[in-house]
């Protein structure tokens, strides 16, 4: 189970496998702003990396998520 | 694996077993590390347990969560925390950043919720705009701070009024700003300074009706950046950053403990790279790592003077170790870097027999509920066990370096508390001498000199009305010495006590290892010329020690004081009194019908080891 699925199914409570690069708040109804900020946390202690807020601020979906954490050296 | 565990639960969950999914959530959480990812997905499952369909079982806590800043993020760990404590919290979320309103207002949210606990969330960054200038006088600070500590005790003392509930409160952070460096130190009205000196003021006033969330240490460990960087408090005024969400439900569950008394009394330990490297029976004395030459030793030395550090703050301390007991003590007698002594130990247990049979024993030995137990231990596979057998015992997994062993315990806030006494400490010297008593007994071949070595003082005499509490406690719980079973309640006994047909008599031990306190209760009727024994229980742990027969005699002369021909009594026998199925005769009782027996006034004195002390005994 790749871990940035795994990580956005335990916050969000959704099925991991059914999630798309293109999901975002839009899309999945747990997914509001607190739970943006949870999931920001949780990546952050998954994958050893730091958020800032402009990060987080500039995530709205699964895939974005994705390239913040590439471009922070994660294997993703 | 988690993610199994939770599937499971959810899928309890929708099919309506609410007692099912807390159960198996529960167990997660006492096995699993808490991650903030764990924390969060098995708190949002809690969140729809309903209270309604989890059943009798579970214990429903409502919590109000109220505060000024963000708590949104904080419930998962809220219910983490409480479930692990078996309880299925039903929470109430005061609206943003007014928790003064919702305590003031008494027809808030808040009031109409009724809340058992009420978990109040704060951040230093609140007390900003009111903390005085750098040029404000000590004295000046004083009186701000002053105010800060006044304006909660209102809001405390309202919500205990109304509520009587407990009080949970984040401590303050040390604001992480320091200005000009070393220098902001000096000065009167300095952040930190205000902050700390707000803190200190707050913990003395709040005396036992808060519990403290020990946030403010939390964020000195991990570090302010870490625990509340500020630009997640501008974003969203939250007073944690996501990633620190596993720690914090351990302080909420820390601070729980405490307000509910429910802090852990016992740790027990297991030996072979616990508290040295190696296993003893191997390596022997020489061969184990314990102290300088490396750095597995000095960390295990380090541990065992942490566990010493418990117990001189009142923890009581225990062996269970698959070991040969000779051989296990060998380092605690011997070894040069060892800072335990046998002696520490209220049970040294060493078999070959399960730890979760080692664990009952203490349990039996002690007599303590193994729900005030924690075991910790290097080997998975005995914690394992131990949570499959003993659901109620908290288990540590020592893990990797034994200089790190301290900080995996104090992680789980077992032994908190918010006041540490000489009767604490006392509390566990008793423990520990009680079972002084047993190891002398054990060694002690002859059952006489036994007890003419315990130096035994009694008093048995009618009772006082601060005796109730005690004596009600007796007829509730003792299963063994227990002559009717009658059950009596408080208020039965509050009318024993006021009648003058009838008589209630405590009798209280001592010897000189430890003072026993109340440990009998005598209830008698006084029927024509007659007295009537209506129930006489006795603590199971001063059996066979000869207040048996000290009562009787005493019993004997208030007849004689009364002029009452003699003593009868009836005995019922259940599944659990067997042990004194021969009470009566071995008293001198004759039978006098199918359960009764009768013992008359004039009958000699029977010999027994205890003195009478005269009085109750010194405090």
């Amino acid at each position: 189970m790749p871990r940035l699925e795994k990580a956005i199914a335990g916050v969000l409570a959704v099925d991991p496998e059914q999630l798309t690069d293109a999901d975002g708040p839009g899309s999945i109804e747990t997914w509001d702003s607190l739970n943006h900020v949870m999931l920001a946390g949780v990546l952050e202690e998954e994958f050893g990396v730091t958020m800032s807020a402009d990060d987080l601020m500039s995530a709205s979906t699964v895939g974005d998520f994705r390239r913040i954490l590439r471009a922070k050296g994660c294997d993703v | 694996m988690e993610t199994d565990s939770l599937s499971s639960a959810r899928r309890a969950l929708e099919a309506g077993e609410s007692g099912a999914a807390f159960d198996t959530v529960r167990r997660l959480l006492a096995e699993a590390t808490w991650t903030a990812v764990l924390v969060k997905s098995a708190g949002d499952l809690l969140a729809h347990l309903s209270a309604d369909t989890a059943g009798a079982a579970i214990a429903v806590e409502r919590v109000a969560v109220i505060g000024g800043c963000t708590t949104g993020l904080l419930l998962p760990a809220l219910r983490c925390a409480l479930a692990e404590e078996g309880r299925l919290a039903v929470v109430y979320e005061g609206p943003f950043g007014a928790y003064r309103q919702e305590i003031l207002d008494p027809t808030s949210g808040l009031h109409r919720f009724g809340p058992q606990t009420v978990l109040l969330v704060r951040s230093w960054r609140e007390l900003m705009p009111r903390m005085p200038l750098p040029t404000a006088t000590s004295a000046q600070v004083q009186s701000v701070v002053d105010a800060e500590v006044a304006e909660l005790e209102g809001l405390w003392s309202t919500l205990i009024e109304r509520h009587r509930c407990r009080i949970l409160q984040h401590a303050f952070e040390l604001p992480d700003l320091s200005y000009i460096g070393a220098a902001e130190n000096a000065h009167a009205a300095s952040g930190p300074g205000f902050v700390a000196s707000l803190d200190r003021r707050l913990r003395e006033s709040s005396g036992g009706r808060v519990a403290w969330v020990e946030t403010g240490a939390a964020a000195q460990r991990a570090g302010s950046e870490r625990w509340c960087p500020a630009d997640l408090y501008h974003l969203a005024k939250l007073p944690l950053h996501p990633s620190q969400l596993g720690s914090y439900a351990r302080l909420v569950q820390g601070a729980f403990r405490v307000a509910a008394n429910r802090t852990r009394k016992v740790l027990v330990t297991d030996l072979d790279n616990t508290l040295w490297g190696g296993v003893i029976g191997d390596d022997g004395l020489s061969g184990v790592a314990l102290g300088p030459g490396s750095p597995a030793g000095e960390g295990f030395e380090s541990f065992a003077r942490y566990l010493l550090g418990l117990k001189q703050r009142g923890v009581i301390l225990a062996v269970c170790s698959k070991n040969d007991p000779a051989i296990a003590a060998q380092p605690f007698r011997e070894h040069p870097h060892m800072p335990l002594r046998e002696a520490d130990f209220a049970v040294f247990h060493c078999s070959w027999d399960d730890k979760a049979s080692g664990l009952r024993r203490i349990s039996a030995e002690l007599n303590l509920g193994l729900d005030s137990f924690v075991l910790v231990d290097d080997n998975p596979a005995e914690c394992a066990l131990v949570r499959r057998e003993l659901p109620e015992v908290a288990t540590v997994h020592l893990q990797g370096s034994a200089s790190l062993f301290p900080y995996q315990v104090e992680a789980r806030h077992l032994f908190d508390r918010d006041t540490f006494t000489a009767e604490d400490i006392a509390r566990a010297e008793m423990y520990r001498s009680r079972s002084d008593a047993e190891r002398l007994r054990s060694s002690s071949t002859d059952l006489e000199s036994f007890l003419a070595d315990l130096r035994m003082e009694g008093h048995f005499s009618l009772a006082q009305p601060v005796d109730l509490e005690r004596l009600a406690q007796l007829e509730a719980k003792t299963n063994q010495f227990n002559t009717t079973t009658a059950r009596f309640q408080r208020a039965d006994l509050e009318r024993f006590l006021a009648s003058p047909t009838h008589a209630l008599f405590a009798f209280r031990l001592r010897d000189r290892f430890v003072d026993h306190g109340l440990v009998s209760c005598v209830i008698a009727e006084y029927a024509g010329d007659r007295l009537v024994l209506l129930n006489w229980t006795m603590s199971c742990r001063v059996f066979s020690r000869g207040a048996e027969e000290f009562i009787r005699n005493r019993l004997l002369e208030h007849c004689q004081e009364r002029n009452l021909s003699g003593i009868s009594a009836a005995f019922h026998p259940t599944q659990k009194n067997e042990v004194i199925a021969d009470l009566f005769p071995r008293l001198g009782f004759l039978r006098e019908g199918e359960s009764r027996w009768q013992l008359a006034g004039a009958a000699p004195p029977l010999p027994s080891r205890i003195e009478d002390s005269g009085g109750p005994g010194g405090e």
